[in-house]
């Protein structure tokens, strides 16, 4: 039997143009210096941010004496119940860009995930360090039943993750137009969505649009190889640190 | 000698020491150790052990037991809040109406139920 008959595409035949394409970017992201090792170091590192996020939440909330203030532009929005779109919403959009990112860029999963486990490390200090009450006449959001095994975080939530993650997406695929209007459109759209249910302050919205981007620079210091493996994959393999 | 391709001269097997040298040899190195997977798999059971069993007991359990227990009842709106008065006591802002609770271990006691005064919210919920 000849050696092209045992081939799988012979058996197969050649892949489609896309499977190509991811097939072409997981061989050159393989073949970087300790891909594995950055992955499984940014899987544990976001691990522990959502660790950190939820006990920090869980502190602010049980908070004693958190005073409850008006806000000028949500004395000005009706309430409008838009929990079904604010909540699938987020959680479509964020697995949504996680499983792309895996699947089309693998050699950027690393430096994403260990962004997004600053901007979680960096919203858990916020939370901590802020003790409001809800806004008034607050509508709960999340899954009806139970959340995060029973427990609902009704204090403020300083800053907005609905506007957050959506707009870090952006600003990681920043080089990439769709990429970048469909995050910052999502993060605009649940942000409003959030504010007309009196869920965030306008602050906490605003707030959120201010310290992604510095989440992202933060990251990017910290995480330079991951970051420039992204960025560049014909990267010479090998780089000396100056 | 450093002369021509950068790439040539990093990669002589010559590793410096201290935190530069650390950090070129993370660098250059092409394989991930045994021994550092086993340290990622330590420290995800390490910060689970910690999350678990010693920082969430340091948190307020009434306040929860009180959450927990008023939605269990199902005596609560979706616009529920509560605030801590008291050791042991709980008022719970709902549906228009302020109550009271006391906590007993696990389960909870309801002192006074009276109207909410706020009142600014255009509509109940």
């Amino acid at each position: 039997m000849s050696e092209k008959a045992l081939s799988i595409r012979a058996v197969v035949g050649a892949p489609p143009r896309l499977m190509q394409y991811i097939l072409e970017k997981w061989r050159k992201a393989l073949l970087r210096p300790h891909f594995f090792h950055s992955v499984l170091l940014a899987l544990v590192l976001f691990y522990f941010a959502i660790s950190f996020m939820l006990n920090c939440a869980r502190y602010a909330e049980t908070y004693p004496y958190t005073p409850r203030i008006h806000d000028f532009l949500l004395n000005l929005l009706p309430v409008v119940d838009m929990n079904a779109f604010a909540t699938f919403g987020i959680e479509l959009f964020i697995w949504t860009f996680y499983l792309m990112t895996l699947i089309f860029f693998p050699e950027r999963f690393a430096f994403v995930i260990k962004t997004f486990a600053v901007f979680k490390i960096a919203r858990g200090l916020a939370l901590v360090m802020t003790h409001l009450g809800p806004p008034l006449c607050m509508l709960e959001d999340g899954y009806p039943g139970s959340t995060f095994g029973g427990m609902f975080f009704t204090k403020d939530l300083f800053f907005s993750g609905h506007t957050g993650y959506p707009i870090l997406a952006a600003v990681l695929f920043w080089d990439i137009p769709w990429m970048r209007w469909i995050g910052l459109t999502v993060g605009l759209m649940l942000g409003f969505s959030t504010l007309l249910m009196h869920d965030h302050y306008t602050i906490d919205v605003f707030g959120a649009i201010v310290t992604t981007p510095v989440a992202y620079f933060i990251s990017r210091w910290l995480f330079t190889t991951d970051y420039l493996a992204g960025v560049d994959p014909y990267r010479p393999v090998v780089r000396q640190v100056e | 000698m450093m002369t021509g391709d950068l790439r040539q001269d990093t990669e002589t097997p010559q590793v410096p020491r201290g935190w530069r040298g650390w950090k070129n040899h993370q660098v250059l190195r092409r394989d991930m150790p045994l021994h550092e997977l086993l340290v990622t798999i330590i420290l995800i059971v390490v910060v689970w052990v910690a999350d678990v069993f010693v920082v969430r007991p340091a948190y307020d359990r009434d306040y929860f037991t009180v959450q927990r227990s008023v939605r269990a009842q199902k005596a609560n709106c979706r616009d529920m809040v509560v605030d801590y008065q008291a050791p042991g006591l709980y008022m719970v802002s709902t549906c228009g109406r302020k109550r009271l609770y006391r906590v007993h271990g696990k389960k909870v006691v309801l002192l006074s139920d009276v109207p909410d005064e706020v009142g600014t919210c255009p509509k109940k919920h």
